[in-house]
């Protein structure tokens, strides 16, 4: 799924493991982390191999990505759990629009225009990936910035257990004006870091239930593999539309179980 | 970008990886499920499951036995890869002499190893 649709598998996992199994969502979370961990190592090489994933970025920015993780992770101990539920309603519905948006038109951004950064030189942020046997030059523009966004993004992923592919790429494409296919890339690198930081503070807190992350993590890579199939076959944009629907009517139940309106589990 | 052919090897690195951790997910649970004709508290547990008390029976399940410890393996071993990524990725730094960026790295996989290691609450 994440392939085709650019998202991690952790906005489906938790509000099933949540909805469907009524499983307290702490736990969905670590479960969820675990998947995202093992989508983003899976795919690593493709991206590395294309010359997309700029190391560099990545690394600088997953720096305020870890803290916000770390934050995040320890913060959620002390949220109480209907927050989380209207929270991740309301990334649901970001990424839905996101999606709606990314069928109905192609974005792309032109290199040229982006406004270089006076870090990227010096931090050798610069670089250039292969496209059709050219090589296209890219600048980073707006550091400060990006950096600032990611450690929302590393807050949000840990809080969720979500990959937050849905923030870091735009940050990076809009915001700092990498190209479209370098973000995704570098995003991929940067959401396994991020997933194993919060991870990493689950695990110490016994948060992480091995029997429930592991069937979990199992389903995704069997599903990763059989998604990267399907593409093949159907059209993405049937698919996003389709997914952007479904994102809106789960937001909306994840919402109302948050808001109360049906039998919680306090914690 | 001298680093590319490194990075790629890396990421080989934990493409396998994730593949070990699948193994030993898949075979500890296949061995869990193996053994669940032979005990009367096995079903019982079962029971909880389907019942809709979901986590505790999954608490109860929980042992130390080998099945167990072949799970738990795989998904620690998970969370170890980015963690192994970013070390490997400090290591090419170190050699490459980008200073700079070796501290960027250091910064990041001292957080990640502190993350695992301390008890947050």
């Amino acid at each position: 799924m994440g392939a085709v649709l650019g998202l991690g598998g952790g906005v489906i996992i938790i509000p099933t493991l949540t909805l469907l199994f009524g499983i307290n969502i702490r736990y969905a979370i670590g479960a969820s982390i675990i998947s995202v961990i093992a989508t983003s190592c899976g795919s690593a090489a493709v991206y590395v191999r294309d010359r997309m994933t700029n190391v560099r970025v990545a690394i600088f920015l997953e720096i305020a990505t870890t803290f916000g993780a770390i934050t995040g992770a320890v913060l959620s101990a002390h949220l109480r759990s209907q927050f989380l539920f209207v929270l991740f309603a309301i990334v649901l519905c970001y990424s839905s629009i996101i999606m709606f948006r990314k069928s109905t038109k192609n974005y792309v951004t032109n290199p040229s225009r982006v406004k270089e950064h006076p870090w990227s030189e010096k931090l050798k942020f610069n670089s250039s990936y292969p496209e059709n046997k050219i090589e296209i030059f890219y600048k980073v523009g707006r550091v400060k910035f990006g950096f600032f966004l990611m450690y929302f993004a590393g807050l949000l992923s840990a809080l969720l257990g979500i990959g937050s592919g849905s923030l870091k790429v735009p940050a990076m494409d809009a915001a700092m004006g990498l190209p479209f296919k370098v973000s995704s890339a570098t995003s991929n690198f940067m959401i396994g870091v991020t997933a194993a930081a919060s991870a990493g503070t689950y695990y110490s807190r016994g948060e992480i239930l091995p029997l429930l992350a592991a069937p979990v993590a199992l389903g995704v890579l069997v599903g990763s593999v059989i998604g990267t199939k399907i593409l093949m076959i159907v059209p993405a944009r049937a698919i996003r539309i389709v997914f952007a629907v479904l994102l809106l009517v789960i937001a909306i139940q994840m919402a109302w179980k948050g808001l109360g309106f049906s039998e919680i589990t306090w914690d | 970008m001298g680093l590319t052919k490194a990075e790629l090897g890396i990421s080989y690195v934990l493409k396998y990886g994730v593949i070990i951790c699948g193994i030993l997910i898949a075979l500890g649970l296949a061995m869990k499920i193996a053994s669940y004709n032979e005990s009367a508290i096995i079903q019982d547990q079962i029971a909880k499951l389907r019942s809709g008390q979901l986590i505790e029976g999954l608490q109860e399940l929980a042992s130390n036995s080998l099945p167990d410890q072949l799970i738990r393996s795989g998904i620690l071993l998970l969370i170890l890869l980015p963690i192994i990524r970013v070390g490997l990725t400090l290591v090419l730094f170190i050699i490459a002499g980008d200073y700079l960026f070796v501290v960027f790295t250091s910064v990041v996989f001292f957080a990640l190893i502190a993350s695992l290691i301390f008890k947050s609450n």
